[in-house]
């Protein structure tokens, strides 16, 4: 447990009570919600344990690991082979453990009669030389007050999900075109809700009625699917990706016990209540 | 001091008087000095992190426009920012800048005295919104009335100005208020014997007699616009974009380091690009000030 989290529960013990336990998790903004509800419904179960659950983004989690300051790291992306080396050099060994399953989804508009987008389409919406602007480069007919310039949502720069965007769809070395940068994917889809020639992308869990998945293909001519609980686990969803929570070294004590329980019956059933997928 | 008091005693309370000044005169003495002190720390700390870049990637940074910290090869180019942020300035002052002054003439010239109070205590609320408050607004109340006005996407940099425009107004309303009023009476009454209307009292004599404190409250509220932060960050859709239209997106230069900081490795290259934006920054709001300062001296030297 970190100093801050011992503070705390310190601070907390003085109430009279039973003494608490408070482990602190931070990171990804996907993944806020799903473990800000499993912290809830753990506590219900453990009162003495309180997760404390920050947001932040993935890179903001994991240098929070680095630095000391979180027991868990959230983390909508594998680790990058710099911050292990930076850890490694830090004195922190990075352990990951999966929590849930997401399918990393692109919203559209509810408005917006796209059937499918492939990656390739993407890369030439999002990548730095791709060259389309409009949907009627797509082919699709969309008219917002005399124009359909696309508007380009994506995420800040220390979003998990925005790595792992970028490593799928524009590879490696890729770059982003100019988008408007959200600071949570609850953002990106507010604005693709109310702006009719939006796109955006992110986690799955996040889905409202003026925010609509599209059908995404890898390949042009291949099969397309929208992110649900059966399309990602069986691999017909091909932007699907694991969620991990890092800790330093193997998970002990009371952050073993939490872990073990997110991962198993009453963890997974909050993980399928927020929009994600279960393990099994 | 009591004259029952034996004369044998009596100086010797007048030293202890004289050292408890002393000591109180030091105190405010080191304040002062503290003051001085606090700025050059936070200069140097942020000098120590950013100069560093700025000496070896300063022309990428003025001349580029790609701003990629993160990406495989990281491009540290500012221009997009800069411009952002002189766009959002810019445009806030235009709104801000009119409405101000006519306010503040309106309070100081025109408003019956109770009018006046009232609306000095509404201004004076203005002022003490959070900036976040602000950054809320315009994403709740802005951004579906710019979308409603035609806009693609109401966050944009007319929204960021404008909430940058209601945050500046009250600085400029009590600072041009104040140096309205700081403008003797006589000027007035000569102007009204010389048979001018109280429009051209205001427009006339009035305003070319305040102007230099009506310069320092503008150049307070561009120093105020530069350095505002969370609310451009919510409201300006954060969008490295050199704007070419009233509703496209930008992003600023203090939006940038307020998004990033968070996950810029310590000690790294995109952790000094960001202290470097700070020093900009710094400098930028340097400049704005002792400009005014410069101003309100010039004031009282040709008194």
């Amino acid at each position: 447990m970190t100093t801050t989290g011992m503070l705390l529960a310190l601070v907390l013990g003085c109430g009279g009570g039973p003494s608490r336990t408070l482990l602190q998790d931070k990171g990804s903004d996907t993944m806020v919600n799903l473990m800000q509800r499993m912290s809830e419904e753990y506590t219900k179960e453990h009162p003495t344990v309180i997760v404390a659950v920050t947001g932040g983004g993935s890179g903001t989690g994991i240098k929070a690991l680095i630095d000391g300051t979180t027991d868990m790291a959230n983390c909508s992306r594998p680790m990058s082979d710099e911050e292990k080396a930076l850890a490694e050099k830090n004195g922190v060994h990075p352990h990951e453990t999966v929590v849930a399953y997401d399918g990393l989804s692109i919203y559209v508009n509810k408005d917006n009669p796209i059937e499918r987008i492939d990656f390739e389409q993407l890369k030439c919406i999002y990548g730095a030389s791709g060259t389309c602007n409009h949907w009627s480069d797509l082919g699709v007919t969309l008219d917002c007050g005399g124009t359909d310039e696309i508007v380009k949502i994506g995420r800040q720069n220390n979003s998990g999900t925005y790595e792992y965007f970028r490593e799928e769809v524009l590879g490696d070395e890729g770059k982003f075109t100019n988008t408007l940068d959200q600071s949570g994917t609850q953002q990106v889809v507010d604005v693709v809700g109310t702006s009719k020639c939006a796109i955006g992308y992110g986690g799955m869990g996040y889905h409202t009625e003026s925010a609509r998945f599209a059908c995404l293909a890898k390949a042009t001519d291949g099969p397309c699917a929208e992110p649900t609980i059966e399309t990602v686990k069986q691999g017909a969803y091909v932007f699907a990706r694991p969620l991990y929570v890092y800790t330093n070294g193997a998970p002990t004590g009371e952050v073993s016990t939490f872990l073990d329980w997110a991962r198993a019956e009453s963890g997974q059933k909050v993980a399928i209540d927020s929009g994600f997928v279960p393990l099994k | 001091m009591s004259s029952s008091v034996p004369s044998a005693t009596r100086p010797r309370p007048r030293r202890t008087v004289r050292w408890g000044e002393r000591i109180i005169e030091g105190v405010i003495y080191a304040c002062g000095l503290s003051a001085i002190a606090f700025i050059f720390a936070i200069f140097l700390f942020i000098a120590k992190e950013g100069l560093v870049m700025l000496v070896t990637h300063l022309p990428e940074m003025l001349t580029s426009t790609d701003w990629g910290p993160t990406d495989a090869h990281p491009a540290y180019g500012i221009v997009a920012l800069l411009i952002g942020t002189a766009w959002c300035v810019g445009l806030s002052l235009l709104i801000s800048v009119p409405v101000g002054l006519a306010s503040a003439i309106y309070l100081s010239e025109f408003a019956p005295e109770r009018v006046r109070e009232v609306l000095k205590v509404v201004v004076e609320l203005l002022a003490a919104i959070p900036s976040v408050v602000w950054g809320f607004v315009g994403v709740m109340v802005l951004n579906p009335l710019l979308q409603a006005m035609g806009a693609q996407i109401g966050l944009n940099g007319l929204n960021g100005a404008i909430l940058l425009a209601l945050m500046t107004l009250p600085l400029l309303v009590s600072l041009g208020e104040d140096a309205l009023r700081a403008v003797p009476d006589s000027y007035r009454q000569a102007a009204v014997a010389m048979g001018a209307t109280r429009w051209e009292v205001a427009t006339r004599v009035l305003l070319p007699a305040a102007r230099p404190g009506l310069l320092v409250a503008v150049l307070l509220g561009v120093g105020r616009c530069v350095g505002e932060t969370m609310a451009v960050l919510m409201a300006t859709g954060h969008a490295v974009n050199i704007p070419t239209g009233l509703f496209d997106p930008v992003r600023t230069l203090t939006a940038t380091i307020a998004a990033e900081l968070g996950e810029a490795v310590r000690g790294g290259q995109h952790y000094q690009a960001l202290f470097a934006l700070g020093l900009l920054l710094f400098a930028i709001t340097f400049v704005v000030n002792l400009t005014a300062d410069l101003v309100v001296r010039g004031r009282h030297l040709t008194r």
